[in-house]
């Protein structure tokens, strides 16, 4: 997705998660080596796909994201839990995500 | 009651000059951190390894020891004068340590092997050889005090190691994050 | 509020005679972790080579070579009565690992498979 229609998106999202501003928000750009498999821990937290990601397949257990995956009826941009990231690229491959935090709000937990 | 515990993230460098940005995520019931330190370990040198001058004692590269302490004298580049001279230590990279909250970078520090000074100024060659686990000061964590809100810390690892021998040596870098713990 | 939830992670089994550990996290929200239950997809496989150690913020709640049989509910069972009760747990840092060892039996040949833990939890609706 573009950064700006991420933008207007995350905020109801969190809304809609509870988390209503109680997040930090991360640009993340990372640079994958040739044929770079990487898992990234992405628990209690969002990573939404921005601009282009060609020749790399994100999946994790919210869905898939792979311009050449045939047969998946969606791509999902937005991803949790743990992130499977793979370079198709024999060279150098980029791959941009705005990570989104929730806080753990410690100080505002009521102990049961 | 407040209990205390470590995080532990390693950092791979292989590349020379390499910059490793990384996250450390902390445990949902974490209050605080309460201190940083930080250790590494020599993995392997790649074959080409060049030195400015031919060195007087061959440089000694010691083997992953479980101890955090990281031992790799290069001979080359300082020349070996008289004992007395205070010697270049060398660096091995920067570590800068980010929080989410309002800390922001609230650690930073560059990361030395072995202190090459720890015999300045014995003229006696008593014959009790000084080494880091003989004579070394005892490591403690640095107090530092971030609130856990934080929820992750960012930071950066920039190696200068490899940088100035200009050869690709694989090591690890452990970073070690004390957080205290609500029971 | 507090609402029903279960969560399932998944390891997957690659190698015979591996010891495959993975450590996930809960969602914040999550306050009780009632019960566990582990399932495959070559179910054969997981009754006759598995053993896991299950931890819980740590504390270890099955220990290593605990046979997963153990922990597999069949489809007689009522589905309400599947989960082995721990009593409610408390989360704590929310991270649950997995240790996970697969053994020649001698009856099966082995074949790469899933095995995924569910987890019984109580969340918390309003944050």
């Amino acid at each position: 997705m573009t950064i700006n229609l991420a933008l207007e998106y995350i905020p109801r999202r969190m809304q809609e998660l509870g988390y209503k501003a109680d997040y930090y928000i991360r640009f993340r750009h990372l640079v994958l080596q040739p044929n770079e498999e990487q898992t990234i821990d992405a628990f209690n937290q969002f990573y939404y796909l921005v601009e282009e990601a060609e020749n790399v397949r994100v999946e994790s257990e919210t869905g898939v994201f792979d311009l050449s995956e045939s047969t998946t009826n969606e791509m999902q941009y937005e991803h949790q839990s743990k992130i499977h990231i793979t370079n198709y690229l024999s060279g150098i491959n980029h791959l941009r995500f705005i990570q989104v935090i929730p806080k753990h709000k410690i100080k505002t937990t009521i102990k049961k | 009651m407040m209990k205390e515990g470590v995080i532990i993230t390693k950092i791979s460098i292989k590349r020379q000059g390499e910059r490793k940005h990384f996250q450390i995520k902390l445990p949902k019931d974490t209050k605080f951190i309460i201190g940083i330190e930080y250790g590494g370990r020599l993995i392997s040198k790649s074959d080409a390894i060049k030195f400015a001058a031919a060195p007087k004692a061959a440089p000694t590269e010691e083997l992953p020891k479980t101890e955090v302490i990281e031992s790799v004298t290069v001979a080359g580049t300082v020349e070996e004068r008289s004992k007395t001279f205070f010697k270049r230590n060398q660096l091995i990279g920067e570590l800068k340590l980010q929080s989410s909250e309002e800390s922001n970078w609230f650690y930073s520090t560059d990361v030395f092997g072995a202190d090459a000074n720890l015999k300045y100024g014995d003229f006696s060659n008593a014959g009790f050889n000084v080494n880091d686990y003989t004579h070394g000061n005892k490591r403690t964590e640095e107090i530092v005090k971030v609130d856990a809100e934080s929820t992750i810390i960012q930071g950066w690892y920039l190696d200068a190691l490899g940088k100035s021998q200009k050869v690709d040596i694989n090591y690890e870098v452990t970073i070690y994050v004390w957080i205290n713990v609500e029971e | 509020m507090l609402k029903a939830t279960k969560k399932r992670f998944d390891i997957k089994i690659t190698q015979a005679n591996s010891t495959v550990s993975d450590t996930f996290e809960l969602d914040k929200n999550i306050v009780k972790v009632h019960g566990v239950l582990v399932t495959s997809d070559k179910d054969d496989l997981l009754y006759y080579r598995g053993t896991q150690k299950i931890e819980i913020n740590k504390e270890e709640f099955f220990p290593e070579n605990y046979e997963s049989k153990l922990l597999m509910s069949g489809i007689n069972v009522a589905p309400k009565q599947r989960y082995y009760d721990l009593g409610g747990v408390a989360p704590g840092n929310g991270r649950v690992q997995i240790t996970y060892k697969d053994l020649d039996d001698g009856r099966t040949v082995f074949a790469a498979y899933r095995v995924s833990l569910y987890l019984d939890c109580e969340m918390e609706d309003e944050l």
